[in-house]
């Protein structure tokens, strides 16, 4: 009759087994990818990224100057910043958010207010019009969106009173824009014509 | 009488060591058998690394040096503040391309005309208020990449040509300041499938080639493209994953940054089809240089709830879309957001 392991056997084949096993698993709890990545380049990429650390290295070698200047003056004269209907303009909106069909710009009450009329990307049913007020450093500032009241598909500005815009979508009769009070309204007959 | 054994059979001094270890044992097995959340058993067990620190990206509606120098200025305080060496890629939108007056330069989102010579002077500003304000850093870095698009009708070769001129005269002037050590220039543009043909993108893209010195950052969309379809939008259904490609990464300088910003996922899924289309047909998977959300925006003006992926969870998004296939497998170096 063959021999049973001894209890110290059958501890120290235990001890062997847990610490395999720690060993084993421990390995995939650290950050570790599926996949080596591939970080080969094309030879003029590498040549590209080469000569930007080319060019980190060499500046390097001058140490940092610490004395900074005062902060630039705004250049001089800007353009005339046109005023009113832009039919052509790019908006600061990505496709894939909102399509603006046109905008609007101008100044109220001190600050330059910019109004872009189109359609959710997502939905080109919901007519939007957003505003967007410039902060006194020129970048863009505070907006707000108001989708159309109707779902007749991407609104455009076809007329300015003021600060009323009138709008047109292709679905639906003209409307009107407070650009101030942010309401939407009904145009009076006539209005919706450009 | 009964001893003073344990169950075990040995003296009961003995008993506590042996009953740690069965422990110690049990605990194990339970703890590696057990179910993982997140992961099928059949799966590998792997963890993505943490998104990088995420930088903000501007839409510019100014040229003034002051306000390039003090956003400049503000990532540089930044960077002083985080222990390390930070890493950026900056992407300061300067507007659709234009012609005035024989000169080349954008339209502003202000709607104001801003000649090349302008906007080099800002991107020159916003390089100098980093280098600055890093002050006893000296190790951080930023690539601003000054970017226009192919919106308009003024997407021509020759305008591409006159931005890398002008990219390359920041580059000059950066380096002769001295602030080479941590700041770079680049071009870039957002191409989008919605904006403009392919034929007049990629000429715009040939002529950025034709006198570039440093790369060109997409940060564009690849709207309509697999797995959503084949490419291409309602206003120009004629884009192709190869013209995507193309802009992207076939032309000598292109890189893709691509915009990240839908939170199901899809636009991951989308350039991880793109980079497998250049591994399969083209020789080699693309390389891309990091990601763009519109998290920023989205708080400042709103957005479809759909679009408004945080930083961390466009950038997590893809590089998880691109590691999980050896073809596609890579690092993923940028994170920038986006902001009005």
């Amino acid at each position: 009759m063959r021999a049973l392991p001894t209890r110290r056997t059958v501890w120290a084949l235990l001890t062997v087994l847990t610490v395999a096993v720690l060993a084993v698993f421990s390995l995939p709890l650290t950050q570790v990818t599926a996949f080596p990545p591939d970080t080969s380049l094309p030879p003029e990429k590498q040549a590209l990224e080469e000569r930007y650390a080319r060019d980190r290295a060499t500046a390097r070698q001058t140490p940092k100057d610490h004395q900074q200047g005062p902060p630039p003056q705004t250049p001089g004269q800007r353009p005339l910043r046109p005023r009113g209907l832009i039919e052509h303009g790019q908006a600061p909106f990505s496709s894939q958010d909102v399509v603006v069909r046109n905008q609007w710009q101008d100044e109220v009450n001190g600050a330059w207010v910019h109004v872009y009329a189109g359609a959710l990307a997502g939905d080109p049913e919901q007519g939007m019009v957003v505003v967007v007020t410039e902060s006194a450093d020129g970048m863009l500032g505070t907006a707000h969106r108001y989708p159309t009241p109707n779902q007749s598909g991407a609104v455009r500005i076809v007329k300015a009173e003021g600060t009323t815009l009138v709008l047109v979508a292709p679905g639906g009769p003209p409307f009107t824009f407070d650009v101030q009070s942010g309401t939407f309204g009904q145009a009076v007959p006539g209005n919706g014509n450009r | 009488m009964p001893s003073s054994r344990s169950l075990w059979g040995k003296p009961a001094a003995q008993a506590p060591r042996r009953t740690l270890l069965l422990a110690l044992f049990l605990a194990t097995i339970l703890t590696v058998t057990l179910p993982r959340s997140g992961a099928a058993p059949h799966e590998t067990a792997y963890a993505a690394p943490t998104a990088p620190l995420w930088s903000t990206s501007y839409y510019m509606a100014t040229v003034s040096g002051t306000t390039l120098y003090n956003l400049g200025c503000e990532l540089g305080r930044r960077d002083l503040s985080v222990p390390g060496a930070q890493d950026n890629i900056v992407v300061l939108d300067f507007g659709m391309p234009a012609f005035r007056n024989g000169a080349y330069g954008t339209i502003l989102f202000n709607n104001t005309f801003a000649a090349t010579e302008e906007i080099a002077a800002a991107a020159q500003q916003f390089g100098k208020g980093y280098y600055y304000c890093t002050g006893s850093d000296l190790a951080s870095y930023v690539r601003i990449a000054i970017g226009t698009s192919n919106y308009g009708r003024q997407v021509t070769y020759s305008h591409g040509r006159a931005w890398a001129q002008m990219v390359n005269q920041v580059a000059v002037w950066l380096y002769n300041s001295g602030y080479s050590s941590q700041v770079h220039a680049a071009g870039a543009s957002d191409m989008e499938m919605s904006w403009n043909s392919p034929p007049t993108t990629r000429a715009w893209v040939d002529g950025y080639s034709s006198a570039n010195w440093l790369n060109l950052y997409n940060y564009g969309d690849a709207a309509g493209c697999p797995p959503y379809g084949s490419c291409g939008t309602s206003s120009y259904p004629e884009w192709t994953q190869d013209d995507v490609w193309y802009i992207s990464w076939g032309a000598k300088p292109a890189w893709p940054l691509p915009e990240i910003y839908l939170t199901n996922g899809g636009n991951a899924q989308q350039w991880y089809r793109l980079s497998l289309y250049a591994y399969l047909a083209r020789g080699g998977r693309m390389h891309i240089a990091g990601t763009l959300t519109q998290y920023q925006a989205c708080q400042q003006v709103g957005c479809h709830p759909a679009t408004a992926n945080t930083p961390q969870q466009g950038w997590s998004q893809l590089w998880d879309a691109l590691n999980a296939d050896p073809r596609t497998a890579q690092s993923l170096r940028w994170s920038s957001d986006i902001r009005w």
